[in-house]
């Protein structure tokens, strides 16, 4: 263990004392791939680009240059730039990649033309001044043609002779659908009461649904007068992707239930 | 000029009695195809792509330890970072 001290130690003193190379070379980077992952349009998404030095790349930085199909983001720790995966530097020869948060919004150009450019700006220490150099990668998006979001809770009990808040779920499967809201039926067996008492109701945390996100809708049931047995509820959810309208028809069935 | 080929003949002889960087063959490997594979998928969250790689890792049977070790070491390994090169463009193809 002490050698091996001894040995690093010396190494690091020797590679420093050759290391002033780097000072008098600008330096090069290339971004190795040509394309990104695809984005599906309304999402948001962390995107890798991978880069390889050709030079010591010292305090290498990656931003967006320009692009007006999307919407973009760096990590929390660098806050207004992405940087290698541990590094603050690219050394000659490394291949290292960054990550870049896009949003495609539903309005987006992108939806049109299957994808846009992205021009990046890589920026380093290299020579005596800050280096830079720019690259277009092309992001390829697409549309997401599914069920925008899917009804969960299908079945409810309310007690006979009261009534109670039931709750719906729903959740998402399109990147993300907005001012989402549910109408009963107005033809139900039993009356209705929305918060507020307003004449819909939607998502307890807020009214929009993202992909893979759960949430509820709450309306009050009355059941004062019902006899115990099933009852079926005409749900319309309505909700926009983008600028789009779009809903869902379902149904929930109350059994009222003896106390 | 001078002062680098002195510092090499040094390093050379530095590398040799120490035996040189010790990172198998295994983690290069990974960290290649690692490299040529991130671009390829979109990453809900940034902690994702983390927990990819430690799936990866998981998978290959390499150590988290080793590669944060691997990874720390190649700012200042040119001959570790020349073999993930060379890996990489047999895994990715050049370019």
């Amino acid at each position: 263990m002490r050698r091996l001290t001894i040995c690093l130690l010396l190494t690091g003193l020797v590679v420093s004392l050759a290391a002033p190379a780097s000072a008098d070379r600008p330096g090069k980077v290339e971004l190795i791939q040509e394309r990104s992952a695809a984005v599906v349009v309304g999402d948001t998404v962390w995107l890798a680009f991978t880069w390889r030095a050709k030079g010591d790349l010292e305090n290498f930085r990656v931003v967006v240059r320009r692009t007006d199909a999307a919407e973009f983001g760096y990590p929390e720790n660098t806050a207004t730039y992405s940087g290698p995966y541990q590094s603050p530097h690219l050394m000659d020869g490394e291949i290292d990649y960054t990550a870049i948060q896009v949003h495609v919004p539903e309005s987006s150009k992108a939806t049109r033309a299957n994808g846009f450019k992205l021009q990046l700006e890589a920026s380093w220490d290299g020579g005596r001044r800050r280096q830079s150099s720019i690259h277009n990668v092309k992001v390829p998006t697409t549309v997401y043609r599914g069920t925008d979001v899917a009804q969960v809770t299908d079945a409810v009990e309310v007690t006979a002779g009261a009534g109670m808040w039931v709750e719906v779920a729903y959740s998402g499967l399109a990147p993300v659908v907005e001012r989402f809201s549910v109408v009963v039926g107005a033809e139900a067996a039993l009356p209705i009461t929305y918060p507020g008492y307003g004449s819909t109701t939607s998502l307890h945390h807020d009214a929009s649904l993202e992909d893979g996100e759960t949430d509820v809708v709450r309306f009050f049931v009355d059941a004062a007068d019902a006899t115990p047995g099933d009852y079926e509820l005409k749900l319309a959810a309505s909700f926009a992707r983008g600028e789009r309208p779009s809903g869902l028809d379902g149904s929930l069935t109350v059994s009222v239930v003896t106390p | 000029m001078r002062r680098s080929a002195i510092a090499g003949l040094v390093l050379a002889a530095l590398l040799s009695a120490c035996g040189g960087t010790s990172f198998s063959d295994e983690v290069v490997a990974v960290e290649a195809a690692w490299l040529c594979d991130v671009p390829r998928f979109a990453f809900d969250e940034a902690v994702d792509i983390d927990a990819e790689l430690t799936s990866l890792l998981a998978e290959s049977g390499v150590d988290r330890a080793v590669y944060d070790d691997f990874k720390a070491t190649l700012d200042d390994d040119a001959e570790l970072r020349q073999r993930v090169s060379v890996a990489f463009d047999t895994v990715c193809g050049e370019g």
